[in-house]
């Protein structure tokens, strides 16, 4: 396959998701037009937000309900556009602009700083570039991100000694469940789980040691496939235990399923 | 030494330097932050679950009622942001309510005070929320569009309970706010 062609493919798959995020954000109500002009805020210790906030930037936007509509429809629009059109370098630009200032104010009156649309952020820098060798250097750097996001996340267990915390299993999923099990019952699932404490607890260290197995993939790309397939089986087993659901960090999966043969046909010679 | 030749960075130093020194920066502001543990975009740190989780065998838990008297769902809502955006913002207003001010103003207060006089306190208007009571009419327009229809009244309700023998059981309950 040529780089162009693959180049082609890549950006459609990318933008594809972008644009069903997008969709998905309106079925959850949570678009800017769908916020109701926000009246509590949290920007964490995040400059770029603080930069938002004191500039009157973000302000502007969800307290003007036109601006709102049009922000969400290019929000929407520009995806799907360049998934036909994936080397209008100036739409790329505006699309990763729109996606950062919707990710900072999604976070901000969120009242809490997520990681899930980061890795749309990330994954959207090496479409930026249409030349071989950035786009080349590019998605390598999105690839030993992803290795870091993992691996990072293994090593704060590790150091910070929860991954030998005999009960922090359980602990964590009886934080996030109990308001599930209050609001409307308890499920065969949650019951059979919470019988069963020695399976939460034993999830934990396993689900650190499966995100330690990342640091393999800074020496060799062997493996990208295998971590590909585990971090879809990470992403569902934060979701089922911890009710953290990053479905947008999937995308993560492509700089590693797609790593060898970007490099076969962008790397320079 | 021919395996540094190798390496992703010694390669782009040599083929793009403009982009080996981005790469560079992103790296270090990434590093800096992790060991900080302080995130700032785009230096996002990775740490979700690495702090002890204290024991939830006690506790309570916010639930929110409509009007009728029927649960509006936050923590079984099917949409996972929808659930983000009831519920966070809830639990930000409710410390609010218990500390008398915003949580992240008292926070910038308590670890930065000379900083925070010099220079937050000038922009603390735009910075934090000064004003909690609009949030329950922010509550209610949120929730109308949802269900289609005007929601009269909101009711906060604290659960307390215990968990044992693999069930949890309600100890207590308090209406803690009517929007």
């Amino acid at each position: 396959m040529s780089f162009n062609r693959q180049h082609t493919c890549l950006a459609s798959i990318f933008y594809g998701f972008c644009f069903l995020i997008a969709v998905k954000s309106y079925f959850d109500y949570v678009l800017l037009h769908q916020l109701h002009t926000p009246v509590i805020w949290d920007g964490g210790v995040d400059l770029l937000t603080y930069l938002g906030l004191t500039s009157g930037v973000f302000k502007s936007i969800t307290g003007n309900q036109w601006l709102c509509y049009s922000f969400d429809t290019a929000l929407l629009i520009l995806p799907l556009v360049l998934v036909f059109q994936p080397q209008r370098r100036l739409l790329a630009i505006l699309n990763f602009s729109i996606w950062l200032v919707y990710f900072l104010i999604y976070n901000l009156y969120g009242t809490h700083q997520t990681h899930a649309l980061t890795g749309l952020l990330l994954v959207h820098i090496p479409f930026l570039f249409y030349q071989k060798p950035s786009f080349h250097w590019l998605w390598n750097g999105v690839r030993y991100y992803t290795l870091w996001i993992m691996s990072s996340a293994a090593a704060w267990k590790i150091i910070r000694g929860t991954a030998f915390h005999p009960q922090q299993g359980k602990n964590i999923y009886l934080q996030n469940q109990t308001g599930a099990i209050i609001e409307s019952g308890i499920t065969p699932l949650q019951s059979f789980l919470l019988s069963n404490e020695w399976l939460l607890n034993i999830s934990f260290p396993l689900g650190v040691i499966l995100e330690g197995l990342f640091m393999v993939g800074f020496f060799t790309k062997r493996f990208d496939r295998l971590l590909a397939i585990l971090l879809i089986l990470l992403i569902a087993g934060f979701r089922l235990l911890a009710d953290a659901t990053f479905f947008e960090l999937l995308i993560l999966v492509l700089p590693l399923w797609y790593s060898e043969r970007v490099s076969k046909t962008a790397a320079p010679a | 030494m021919n395996w540094i030749r190798r390496t992703y960075l010694y390669q782009l130093y040599h083929y793009q330097k403009k982009l080996f020194w981005i790469v560079v920066f992103f790296a270090a502001g990434t590093l800096f932050c992790t060991f900080r543990g302080n995130q700032s975009t785009p230096f996002w740190v990775w740490g979700m679950y690495s702090a002890p989780v204290p024991s939830h065998d006690t506790g309570s838990i916010l639930l929110m009622f409509n009007q009728s008297g029927s649960v509006i769902p936050i923590y079984t809502n099917k949409g996972f942001k929808t659930r983000f955006y009831l519920h966070s913002p809830l639990i930000y207003f409710h410390s609010a309510q218990e500390i008398g001010k915003d949580p992240r103003k008292a926070f910038f207060e308590t670890k930065l005070p000379s900083f925070y006089s010099t220079w937050i306190y000038p922009m603390e208007e735009k910075l934090f929320t000064t004003n909690f009571t609009p949030y329950g009419s922010w509550l209610k327009n949120y929730l109308g569009q949802m269900s289609q229809t005007a929601i009269d009244s909101v009711y906060i309700t604290q659960y307390h309970y215990i968990f044992s023998s693999d069930k949890i059981n309600i100890t207590s309950i308090d209406t803690l706010y009517v929007f």
